[in-house]
């Protein structure tokens, strides 16, 4: 298994524990971007960009233990986009 | 009050102290809604063509819309209008606060002001009357200081103040007006207007109620309101709009070295989340909201380079941006400093932030020499130099002089090879939004009304994952944030139609109405019968009088343009390289006229689309050489009879 740390923008933060906006979550090892984002239960429709590490990231990118995970929503003028 | 208006508007002269009100019916609120609405519609009746937007013929108004203080959140919103001293052309800008509200209470729906005071004054609107004051006294001093001097004088806490700052006394043409010295009609030079009226401030107290047409189901719409906010607002409320620092940043269209760059290395030392764990002392909010978007920072005399006053509230997103990434500043407590004085002074942080960042690059190019800006060295990311640029600018001293005529003028002053690196759309400075990201935003920037706009305006980030929030405007499909094709087009101009819409009513675009409830909150507001069809036209309504108002004073197709700099690579970041495309963006510009029911040419309107929208009177205000470009199959009327002031006559709206 393998630990990531997630960071969520905007209002992503509401499909982490507790509403918190960063947050650590173990899942196997191998796994990618996207089952990250599954693990979490973040919708793809809410998600607009992932960086690993400070990079922009696409779904299928490998994950390593200790990754720093960033999610961000849509935005729309100076605030989350309200889907 | 009844149904959400209060069915007079106040008309000051202050060149001749007379004071008169208007009470213009009903179906002219149904038809303007207020605020953008209505100030297009009198800018466009009282003013002659090509008058000096410094001068007495201009006219200053302030505007409520109809549901400015209605008891929901978000509703804490009114206009500043004026002929613009920046782009020349109509102006208006919007914000929150309790003075709409209040102006509200104290028995008007708007104050038009044209003319010049003799000395500085001030106004005093209370209880359905209104007097002219003396401020002498006040002329000079910074925006809390006039504020608090102003309720001690008339001896109520409870007044709100709108104010023209120091900058607006000096004319600084993108000196904006502020109320309750946090929230900023920032856009435009509404400051400069006030300002050259010797107006510095406009004072509103009353104690008259805001009476829905169904009070119940308004307040029934406001408790599920809270609900939501609370439930789903928890990150806009903790960090603001400074929470999308970081996304522009991830997604390469964080606006960096005056729009050179996308990406800023420093990123995180001036975001929301450092700003919050740092610098932030309280969150504010405006009239009746719970989202509490307001930022307030401190930093104690003696605790750091620079003491900061928590008076002055805190930066938004455009703020950190304009002051910090574009001005490749990245020392946060320098930038909360700028944007205390911002604030002190009433200048548009975008605009002064675009100003400074044009000449740190003029700097760097050797367009500026250290004896122009009398020994300062203005490079890129230095932080004091930045913060000593704004003082410099609001007092109009060395090269804060020319700069404070915008980057349009100062560059047209250091020559040709300083043009390119003044980031304006028809003299208003961009604001803090890439259109290399955003392209349709970009097209957005050259059709808005006033020059340069992200509010009203789309953001293409919108439309990229889901559209179920703009689907009641039949925008269904998802697109990505570089198509500029007729799709996009169309999103921008339903979008942005309700976005005047919005400013017209008094409503805020960050609280989570949707387009539905919208319509609800004016039927239960009005009690009139409308739909979200109605309140679309009246949108347009106000872009298409605006339009005709630029057209009026000269607008031309080819100057709804976007700088140079956009048609080139971006420098840096994830999306390093990319340019807009200059033949689309064209294209994209006439689909938009033709769609708004423009001339796809020469972006004039023309008049069955006047007449669609019930203002058939507007056109005559079209100049003869105009009217023909825009109809080549048709003459134009003849002259002689009202070229302006026909439809309702003059003095009635």
């Amino acid at each position: 298994m393998i630990t990531i740390r997630a960071r969520a923008h905007g209002n992503l933060r509401r499909f982490f524990p507790g509403g918190r906006e960063e947050a650590d979550f173990t899942v196997p090892d191998g796994s990618v971007v996207a089952d990250l984002l599954r693990h979490i239960g973040l919708p793809d429709e809410e998600v607009w960009l992932v960086s690993v590490n400070g990079r922009l990231a696409e779904a299928e990118q490998a994950l390593a233990d200790g990754d720093v995970v960033h999610v961000f929503a849509p935005v729309a003028g100076g605030r989350p986009h309200r889907a | 009050m009844s149904n959400g208006y209060c069915g007079r508007i106040l008309r000051i002269d202050l060149t001749s102290g007379r004071i008169s009100v208007e009470t213009p019916d009903d179906a002219f609120y149904r038809a303007a809604l207020g605020g953008r609405g209505l100030i297009a519609h009198y800018l466009l009746k009282d003013l002659a063509p090509g008058i000096d937007p410094l001068g007495p013929d201009n006219e200053f108004i302030l505007a409520t819309g109809v549901l400015t203080g209605a008891p929901v959140a978000g509703s804490g919103r009114s206009s500043i209008g004026a002929k613009s001293p920046l782009s020349g052309g109509y102006g208006d800008a919007e914000a929150g606060g309790y003075f709409g509200p209040e102006l509200k209470r104290a028995g008007f729906d708007a104050v038009v002001i044209r003319g010049r005071a003799e000395r500085p004054v001030y106004l005093w609107v209370h209880d359905g009357s209104a007097e002219i004051r003396d401020a002498s006294h006040l002329w000079g001093r910074k925006a809390h200081d006039v504020q608090e001097a102003i309720r001690a004088e008339l001896g109520d806490r409870g007044i709100r103040v709108a104010q023209c700052g120091p900058a607006g006394e000096k004319k600084v043409r993108f000196a904006c007006v502020s109320n309750d010295v946090t929230h900023f009609y920032g856009r435009g030079g509404m400051g400069a207007v006030m300002g050259s009226k010797n107006l510095r401030a406009v004072a509103a107290r009353g104690g008259a109620a805001y009476e829905p047409a169904d009070p119940e189901r308004l307040k029934e719409m406001a408790r599920a309101m809270s609900r939501q906010i609370a439930e789903n607002e928890r990150g806009f409320t903790d960090l603001g709009t400074t929470g999308i620092v970081a996304s522009l940043n991830a997604a390469g269209g964080l606006p960096t070295r005056n729009f050179r760059d996308g990406s800023f290395e420093g990123a995180a030392k001036i975001d929301g989340t450092t700003l919050r764990d740092t610098l932030l002392v309280g969150r504010e909010t405006c009239y009746a909201c719970a989202v509490r978007c307001k930022r307030v920072v401190e930093v104690k005399e003696g605790r750091g380079r620079y003491a900061v006053d928590p008076h002055y509230g805190g930066p938004e997103y455009e703020t950190l941006a304009a002051l910090g990434s574009l001005c490749g500043v990245d020392d946060l407590e320098a930038v909360c400093k700028a944007n205390e004085l911002c604030a002190a002074y009433v200048l548009d942080t975008i605009s002064t932030g675009v100003a400074i960042a044009f000449a740190m690059e003029s700097y760097e190019k050797g367009l500026l020499t250290k004896e122009d800006t009398d020994g300062l060295d203005l490079r890129f990311g230095n932080a004091e130099a930045m913060v000593e640029m704004v003082e410099r600018i609001a007092n109009r001293r060395g090269l804060g002089d020319l700069l404070a005529e915008g980057v349009a003028r100062a560059a047209e002053e250091l020559g040709p090879r300083a043009r390119p690196l003044a980031m304006h759309v028809r003299r208003q400075e961009i604001p803090m939004h890439e259109p290399r990201l955003k392209m349709g935003l970009g097209v957005g920037y050259t059709v808005s009304p006033t020059g340069a706009d992200h509010c009203h305006n789309i953001h293409d980030t919108m439309f990229v994952k889901r559209v179920d929030a703009v689907k009641p405007l039949g925008i269904l499909e998802t697109m990505p944030v570089d198509d500029l094709s007729p799709r996009k087009i169309r999103a921008l101009k339903r979008f942005t139609d309700l976005r005047h819409t919005i400013n017209s009513l008094g409503l805020c675009q960050f609280v989570g109405w949707d387009y539905n409830q919208q319509v609800e909150l004016v039927r239960a507001a009005t009690g009139w019968n409308t739909s979200l069809l109605e309140l679309s036209l009246a949108g347009e309504r106000a872009a298409n009088l605006a339009r005709v108002f630029n057209v009026r004073e000269g607008l031309r197709a080819e100057d709804d343009r976007l700088p140079k700099r956009f048609f080139e690579g971006l420098g840096n970041g994830p999306i390093a390289g990319t340019k807009v495309n200059p033949r689309l963006a064209e294209e994209g510009k006439g689909e938009y006229y033709a769609m708004m029911g423009w001339d796809r040419t020469s972006g004039v309107p023309s008049r069955a689309k006047l007449a669609e929208l019930g203002i058939e009177w507007a056109a005559a205000h079209l100049p003869r050489e105009a009217a023909e470009r825009g109809h080549p199959d048709r003459r134009p009327a003849p002259a002689g009879k009202g070229r302006r002031g026909t439809g309702a006559p003059r003095g009635k709206p």
